[in-house]
């Protein structure tokens, strides 16, 4: 049996790691780039084709090849779902991509269209929506639910029984303690700890560091 | 402990989301067969889970004999461990041996002293000249992943959802999850442990 077809949508940095990591860690072949008109920068990429996504069906067949958007988070997730939504509704079949280097237990509900990277944990009963994206290193503890649509970017802890509704994005090393739920539209910055329900649409910003007034150079000597 | 292929068989003190979890790791990743749950009569609230018996576990040794059964208490922190401490003490004087549990994706150094009575699941690093007493519970590594070394941390893919082929399939088989062996150590020990 050959190897499944799959047309990255997309030509940004993600795009690339997507590429890679289909290509070396999965059943797939990337065929092909595919970017909407008003993106369209260039031919190529990775030495694939990188064609208009609005007439892609007329070069590659929904029949024989699957699609990955490899959008990230741009306006809190909705690009990337609406690309998935118009893929889909075109007839082609969704590709998930799950690193071999990911402990994902063996009852966790996953959804269509997921992208997880390596050393991301998903403990057992934890339930996963669609189009959701674990960049890597994550925690995503035991009986919690991910709404579809979030993006969860990377060494961000979701403790046991957390309920995260769609479309969230979780920043670099933020923390959800447990019992908690965080409404749909939520933003929640890099670093920050939410320990009590979040309303839909609330956005949480990092505490600013502190930057002094000396240099380094003066504190420690040139 | 015994030269036996036998799986020891284990009673779970506790029937929360702590206790299904602990169900689903040594059911899945020890060398235990679990045969019934046991709860405080004040706290008895069903009969069954997962198919087995739920007891009262003010009697459990009546009906589990200790010299056949191990048994793990899976409770988490509730008044700051104590809970789980006396459950400890109660089941180790009623005759039971204690059961640990260690996950196979976890990286203990060889010389790590651990007590009796350890729940250490998936991707903890625990480094050399480290010592841990009875009756600790290491939940998930946060955020330093920056001592593990790379290409080692095993998967467990939701095989409904992933097409196959037959290449990448022997790949992932050679990276799931690790049975512990029969010949490693006593069931009542850490078992194999994974070393670096």
């Amino acid at each position: 049996m050959s190897a499944p077809k799959l047309v990255i949508v997309g030509a940004g940095g993600f795009a690339e790691i997507a590429c890679e990591y289909f290509t070396h860690d999965s059943p797939y072949d990337v065929a092909a780039f595919a970017v909407e008109r008003d993106y369209l920068e260039r031919e190529t990429l990775a030495g694939l084709p990188v064609v208009a996504f609005e007439s892609l069906e007329e070069h590659y067949d929904p029949a024989t090849h699957h699609v990955h958007v490899a959008v990230t988070y741009a306006e809190v997730n909705r690009a990337r779902t609406r690309l998935v939504a118009e893929a889909k509704g075109r007839g082609f079949a969704l590709a998930s991509y799950v690193s071999s280097h990911a402990f994902v237990w063996r009852n966790v509900e996953l959804g269509e269209h997921c992208f997880i990277f390596e050393n991301n944990v998903v403990q057992p009963h934890v339930r996963i929506g669609n189009n959701v994206v674990l960049w890597s290193g994550n925690h995503i503890g035991h009986h919690s639910t991910i709404g579809d649509n979030c993006f969860i970017s990377s060494h961000v802890v979701v403790s046991g029984t957390v309920e995260i509704g769609e479309n969230c994005f979780l920043g670099v090393n933020s923390t959800l303690v447990n019992n908690i739920t965080i409404g749909p539209d939520c933003w929640i910055g890099p670093q920050v700890t939410i320990t009590r329900d979040a309303s839909p649409g609330s956005v949480f910003r990092p505490a600013r560091s502190e930057l002094r007034d000396e240099s380094s150079l003066e504190l420690f000597g040139p | 402990v015994s030269a036996s292929r036998e799986p020891r068989k284990l009673v779970l003190a506790g029937d929360s989301k702590l206790a299904e979890m602990a169900f689903e790791y040594f059911s899945r990743d020890s060398p235990y067969e679990i045969v019934a749950f046991a709860v405080e009569q004040e706290y008895l609230r069903r009969d069954s889970l997962f198919g087995l018996p739920v007891v009262r576990f003010e009697t459990v040794e009546e009906r589990y004999d200790p010299a056949e059964h191990d048994l793990h208490v899976a409770v988490a922190y509730r008044l700051l461990n104590r809970v789980r401490a006396r459950l400890v003490a109660e089941a180790k004087s009623k005759g039971y041996r204690l059961a640990s549990y260690l996950s196979s994706n976890a990286r203990v150094w060889p010389d790590v002293q651990l007590g009796e009575h350890h729940f250490i699941i998936e991707e903890n690093v625990i480094q050399p000249f480290v010592r841990i007493g009875n009756n600790v519970v290491i939940m998930g590594p946060t955020a330093s992943a920056t001592t593990r070394p790379s290409g080692t941390t095993a998967s467990s893919r939701p095989t409904s959802s992933w097409p196959g082929r037959s290449s990448w399939e022997r790949t992932a088989s050679s990276a799931s999850i690790r049975r512990w062996s029969t010949t490693s150590r006593s069931a009542g020990t850490a078992g194999s442990v994974p070393t670096w």
